[in-house]
C-alpha cells in the first residue's frame, strides 16, 4: 500500500467526517516560482556584500561572546599571575635552601676569618684632624719653600 | 521541467564553478514544496515570502557542510519548520499595538485573504487548521497535504512516531467537529 492510500484509510478511520484530497485555497503572485531561485541568489549575494569579513561576529548574541571572551582573558591572567608568583617564591627558597646547606661544609674559624676579610670598606674621607701633625710636618719637608708660598696665595682666603 | 538528483545537485554545489546553478536546480526542485509549507504556517503571501528566503539562505549556507546521513528533503523541511516557528514566535513577540493582525490570530488572516469564500470547504478547513494548537497543526499539514510518512516526519520534528500519530489523531478529530458544525 503506498503513503497516499494509506494517509486515506488512516483518515477514514479516526475522521470519516474530514474529506481527503481538498487542497489549498490561497492563491501565489503570477512568476512567483519562476523568479524565487534568482531572487534568493540576489539576497544571497547582497548578504555577502552587506558582510564584509571580520574577525569577530558581535551582532549575534553579542553579550555571550564578549562575556565568554572576557572569562577567558580572566582565566589566563589569573593563571599566569599565580604561576609567576610560585615560581618566584620557588627559586628565592631554592637559594636559601642552597646556601644553609653550603655554609654546613665551613668551619666556623674559616667563615668568621672570611667576614672579617670582607668586612665593609670604609668609604668615608678621614678627617684632617685624624692625621697626625709629624706626618704632615715630614711631607711637606721636601717641597720648596717658594713652592710652598705659590701654593698658599692660590688658596681661596675667605674662610672664617 | 527535469529535476536533478540530490547527489548530483550536492556534488555540484561543492564544486566553485556550478554552485550557484546546482542551488538554482536545488530551489527549482523544492520550492513549491517548501513554500507551500510555510504558506500554510504562516498564512499570508508576503510573510511566506519572508520565510522561504530566509530558509534557503540557510540551506546555501549549510548545503556544504550537509552531510548525507539524511535525505536533503527531510534536512530542507527541517530547516523551513524551524524558520516558520520562528517567524511565528516573533510574531507573537511584537508588541500589540504594531500586530493587530497577530492579536486577532491566524484563522482572521485566513478571513482577510482576497480570495476568501467562506462557503468553500478548502477556507473552511484553513480556519480549523489556523485554530489548532501550534504543534498539531504542524503535523496535521505535513500528513494531510505533504502526505509525509510519519518516520519522515519524526525525523523533522524530532519526536517518536507513535506521538505524532497521536496528535495527528486528535487534529484530525478536532477539524472534523469544526467543519461538522459550520
Amino acid at each position: 500500500m503506498n503513503e497516499k492510500a494509506s494517509i486515506q484509510n488512516e483518515l477514514k478511520e479516526i475522521a470519516p467526517g474530514l474529506k481527503s484530497g481538498i487542497t489549498t485555497p490561497y492563491q501565489v503572485p503570477t512568476n512567483y516560482f519562476e523568479n524565487l531561485s534568482a531572487n534568493v541568489l540576489q539576497q544571497i549575494h547582497r548578504q555577502s556584500v552587506k558582510k564584509p569579513a571580520s574577525l569577530f561576529n558581535l551582532k549575534k548574541n553579542s553579550w555571550l561572546t564578549v562575556a565568554a571572551a572576557a572569562s577567558v582573558c580572566g582565566i589566563l591572567f589569573a593563571s599566569l599571575y599565580f604561576f609567576t608568583a610560585r615560581q618566584q617564591n620557588e627559586s628565592a627558597a631554592d637559594t636559601t635552601k642552597w646556601v644553609k646547606k653550603e655554609i654546613t661544609n665551613f668551619s666556623e674559624e674559616s667563615l668568621s676569618e672570611f667576614v672579617q676579610s670582607h668586612a665593609p670598606i670604609q668609604t668615608t674621607t678621614p678627617s684632617v684632624a685624624a692625621v697626625d701633625n709629624k706626618e704632615i710636618a715630614q711631607l711637606v719637608k721636601d717641597i720648596p719653600t717658594e713652592e710652598l708660598s705659590t701654593f698658599l696665595n692660590e688658596i681661596p682666603t675667605n674662610t672664617p | 521541467m527535469t529535476h536533478h538528483s540530490d547527489q548530483e545537485i550536492l556534488y555540484r554545489f561543492r564544486q566553485p564553478d556550478t554552485k550557484e546553478a546546482a542551488f538554482t536546480a536545488l530551489v527549482e526542485k523544492y520550492q513549491q514544496r517548501i513554500y507551500w509549507h510555510a504558506r500554510r504556517m504562516v498564512v499570508s503571501h508576503e510573510d511566506a515570502n519572508d520565510v522561504v528566503q530566509n530558509i534557503f539562505i540557510r540551506v546555501w549556507n549549510g548545503l556544504e557542510k550537509f552531510r548525507e546521513d539524511s535525505q536533503l528533503y527531510t534536512w530542507m523541511y527541517r530547516i523551513a519548520t524551524n524558520e516558520c516557528l520562528s517567524f511565528l514566535d516573533q510574531q507573537k513577540r511584537k508588541p500589540k499595538a504594531h500586530s493587530i493582525e497577530q492579536e486577532e490570530g491566524l484563522a482572521e488572516r485566513v478571513k482577510g485573504d482576497d480570495h476568501f469564500d467562506a462557503q468553500k470547504l478548502e477556507w473552511k478547513l484553513q480556519i480549523a487548521i489556523q485554530q489548532l494548537p501550534e504543534k498539531q497543526r504542524l503535523v496535521f499539514t505535513l500528513r494531510y497535504y505533504d502526505e509525509m510518512p510519519y518516520e519522515q516526519m519524526s525525523k523533522v520534528l524530532g519526536t517518536s512516531e507513535g506521538a505524532l500519530k497521536a496528535s495527528y489523531h486528535h487534529a484530525a478529530k478536532k477539524i472534523e467537529d469544526y467543519l461538522l458544525n459550520h
